[in-house]
Parts: C-alpha cells; structure tokens; sequence
C-alpha cells in the first residue's frame, strides 16, 4: 500500500512539473513568410524544444556528476573481457524482447538467429557471459518495439528529450513501455518482489554504454557548436538506420528511381553490383563518431 | 587458343562500369593511405588540422558540402558571406576531423561494394579493426570526370546531413544570420 502512495506521488509531482514545463517550454514557430526559418523549424519537428533543452542540460549535470565518472572508473577498473561478458550477460538478457521484436516485424530469419543466439549463449557461453553464438555466425542484432511500430507504419511524432532516457519520440518511448511489458525478467521482478535486477540492469547498461562511448561523445560535443542539435540528429538518424536494420538507406530509393530513369532504348541502367573484396582493404582510422555497435 | 579468344572477347565485351568501379575503389583506398600516412606523422591537433585541410580539398567537394550544410541560409548569405563561410567551414571540418586520427591504431577500410547510379556512386566500406567494424558508406560524384566525396556516413549517420541540422540551429536561434555561424564557428576552430 505504501509503495502505491509512494508511486502516485512521484507520479503526481512528475506530472505537475512535465505540465509546468510544457507551458513555459513551448518552442514559438517563426515568422511564416521567413522560408528557410520555417523549413528549419518543421524539419526539427521540436515544438516542446526549450523544454527539452532544459532535460538535456538536466540529464547532462546528471551525466556530468554521476554516469560519467562511473563510466570512467567502469573502464579502468575492468579489463576489456570483463566488459564484454557483462555486455553478452546484458544482450542475452534481452533476447526474449528482441525475438519478440523480430516476429512481430516479420522478420523470421532474424527471429531464428535471436532464438538460436539465446539457446547457444545461455548453454554453451556459459549463462550468456560469452558470446558463443557469434563464433557460428550468428551475430547480434538489437530490436525494439519503437521499431516495430516503425515498421507497422507509425510516424515517429516530436522530439522529446526525456529525463533519464535521454532523445525519444511518443513511438520510441511508448515502445520502450512495451518492450518493459513484454520482458518476462520484468515479471521475475514483480512476482518474486527482485525488482531491484531490473534497476541494477539499468543502471549497469547504462554505465557501459556510455563507458564504451566516452571518447566518442567527448570529441563529438568538443567539435559541436550546438550539442542539443548534434545529438536530436544523429538520434534521429540512428533509430531511421536501426529501423532499416541497417541496410542501404538509398537502396529502396534508388530502385524506385532507377525503374523510372530507365532511358527509352534502354541503354544504360543505373547498377547496383555486389563485389565483396576481402582483400581490398587500405588502412584508415577507426570512425570514431560512431554511435552504436549494431542494429 | 580457344581460352585465348574467350578471355579477348570478355575483355572487350566487358562493361565501362567496371573501370569505373575499380576507379571508384582506387580512389577511396587512396584517400584512406593518403590520410593515414600524413597525418599519423602529425603529433599535434593543430598540426593534423593542417594536414587534413588540403586532403579534404583535394578529395572532398567542401563547396558543395558546404553549401549543403546551409541548406536554405546558403541563399540568404551575401557571396561574401558565402566565400568566407565554405572557407571556415573546410577549417572547421579539418579540426574536428583531424582530431580523430589521434586514437588511430592501425584499423583498415574494406571495400564491400560499389554502387553506381550516374553521376553519383557509393562506395561501401567497413572499417576492420575498430569495435563493432562499422559501416562508412561514401557518397562520391563523378560529375565532369572528376571524383569529388559528397558525404560521408557512418553507421547509416550523414556527415552533411548532422552539421546541416546542427548549423541551422545555429542560425535560427541566432536571428537567422549567417554570419553569426561564421564567427561561432571561427570561435570553435581556434579553440579546438
């Protein structure tokens, strides 16, 4: 019962400080006959902008204070196989949502390698501390409800920078309240009074997230001349490129073109032609502004 | 013989796009090498900045991705404005860039594919070595017979794309000035 109160509190102060922050975070559209002003604002597609800024600075002072720090002494303290395991033990963890994910998109080869991965890695990899799975073949891939609604058809809606979270939309966010649902460790949590493996779950995904960006996100936000922007970009290009799983942005674009672009004799089509060349291979530096490891 | 005249008829009979291709390949490959042996020399971030900037010049259309970069602005600036900005924006690209190569050790490009579509190809890399080996795709234009990269994307993340959204930020929370983007990124480039 008081865990209840406790909840519709929280719940209640959170609310009357987001609707505060809703009416004075308001972004004002600007002036309709300024024409690449209003391209910039629709593109952005951040009516709620101050308020979000504001999360970011919030999230960034938290970042800053606590995730940070953690991240860097996460890295020195533990040797790079340790970090892995415990990034295998996280993936594994998550299989069942990502399987789920995979089947509801229609995805059933990728459902198969999910299904296999979780059999491989939970047996063989030892509880899923090795990644067992990969040395077949079988590699990891991420998938998420956000990205299911994505392919079902839904548009992603406003930006909106999340305490805690970090960059979302109404899809992302709602998708990540489903995959919550949809997670049996979810369940193991509420059932057996453990919630805590799924805050400590949490809390350790997010410090070796970030400790295996901290580099990448320094240079980036040294380089940026508005980090807010930087980071509603590249978050956007992100999910775009995960919902894709990966593939060819232009590829289903140019097909389209190209069947229109075919000249009347028919004597040039413009080709997509296939040539793995292992042995191509120059040397180059490491893309350090690199976001994600997979889709 | 009959080996002979095959190999002679696929010779001949062999399409233009692959010279194409093998020209497309040849170009990044030179690129990377080209970019790696000048500046892992480099010990300063000043000093790769200085050594990126005519490598960009050379393999990158910095007019036209800086123009890109302005999207709509690009029309409202002055011609001076305009000069002065694909200027500070190829200083700006060059100090951001260069830094990177600070943690370079010795990860490689694969080429996967070329695609052609015209005056536009893309050319299909990974990069071996680096964690995760993600993909960059380089979006090249052949137009006029020159080879000139148009964008760069790693991980499916445009390089045009990500400064263009950034930029116009910029200026629209600036009073839609150009010019403050310029001195803004001036500021940048002499602090990094």
């Amino acid at each position: 019962m008081f865990k209840v109160m406790n909840f519709t509190k929280t719940t209640l102060a959170v609310t009357s400080v987001t609707l505060g922050l809703l009416a004075s975070g308001c972004a004002t559209p600007p002036d309709p006959s300024d024409e690449a002003a209003v391209q910039a604002f629709n593109e952005a597609n951040d009516p709620l902008e101050p308020m979000n800024r504001y999360f970011f600075e919030v999230n960034h002072g938290l970042d800053e204070l606590l995730v940070k720090p953690f991240a860097g002494y996460y890295n020195i303290a533990l040797p790079d196989p340790a970090k892995d395991g415990i990034r295998n033990f996280l993936r594994n963890l998550h299989a069942p949502v990502i399987l789920a994910n995979d089947l509801f998109q229609g995805e059933g080869s990728r459902a198969g390698t999910t299904a296999s991965r979780f059999l491989i890695n939970s047996t063989l990899g030892i509880g899923g501390i090795l990644d067992a799975a990969s040395w077949f073949g079988l590699n990891y891939h991420d998938e998420d409800f956000g990205q299911t609604l994505a392919v079902w058809g839904s548009g992603e809606g406003i930006y909106l920078h999340l305490p805690l979270v970090g960059p979302s939309n109404p899809r992302d966010a709602g998708g990540k309240l489903v995959d919550y649902v949809l997670d049996p460790l979810t369940w193991v949590g509420y059932v057996y009074n453990v919630s805590w493996i799924n805050t400590t779950r949490f809390a350790v995904e997010g410090i070796d997230t970030r400790a295996r960006n901290l580099e990448t996100i320094a240079e980036l936000q040294k380089g940026s001349v508005d980090f807010y922007a930087t980071i509603r970009s590249l978050y956007r290009q992100h999910r775009n490129d995960a919902i894709k799983n990966g593939e060819d942005p232009e590829a289903a674009v140019s097909k389209v073109t190209s069947e229109e672009m075919i000249p009347e004799d028919g004597a040039e089509l413009p080709s997509v032609l296939l040539q793995p060349q292992p042995s191509a291979s120059t040397q180059v530096p490491t893309g350090g502004d690199q976001l994600s490891e997979a889709n | 013989m009959a080996a002979a005249a095959f190999a002679a008829a696929v010779s001949v009979s062999a399409p233009v796009a692959f010279a194409d291709q093998a020209e497309l390949q040849s170009f990044i490959q030179s690129l990377s090498q080209k970019a790696i042996t000048e500046l892992s020399s480099a010990s300063t971030d000043k000093e790769r900045a200085a050594k990126l900037l005519p490598i960009l010049q050379q393999y990158f259309d910095m007019p036209k991705l800086a123009k890109h970069t302005l999207g709509l602005y690009w029309k409202r600036a002055t011609p001076e404005e305009q000069t002065a900005y694909v200027d500070i924006f190829t200083q700006y690209m060059s100090a951001v860039y260069g830094k990177r190569f600070a943690e370079y050790s010795g990860q490689s490009l694969a080429i996967q594919k070329v695609r052609e579509n015209g005056d536009a190809s893309t050319v299909f890399t990974i990069v071996k070595g680096a964690e995760g080996e993600p993909r960059v795709d380089w979006d090249v234009s052949t137009e006029g017979g020159n080879k000139m990269i148009t964008d760069v994307r790693v991980e499916g993340l445009s390089l045009a794309e990500t400064h263009r959204q950034e930029f116009s930020s910029v200026i629209s929370s600036n009073g839609g000035k150009v010019s403050a983007l310029i001195d803004i990124l001036k500021k940048k480039v002499s602090s990094l």
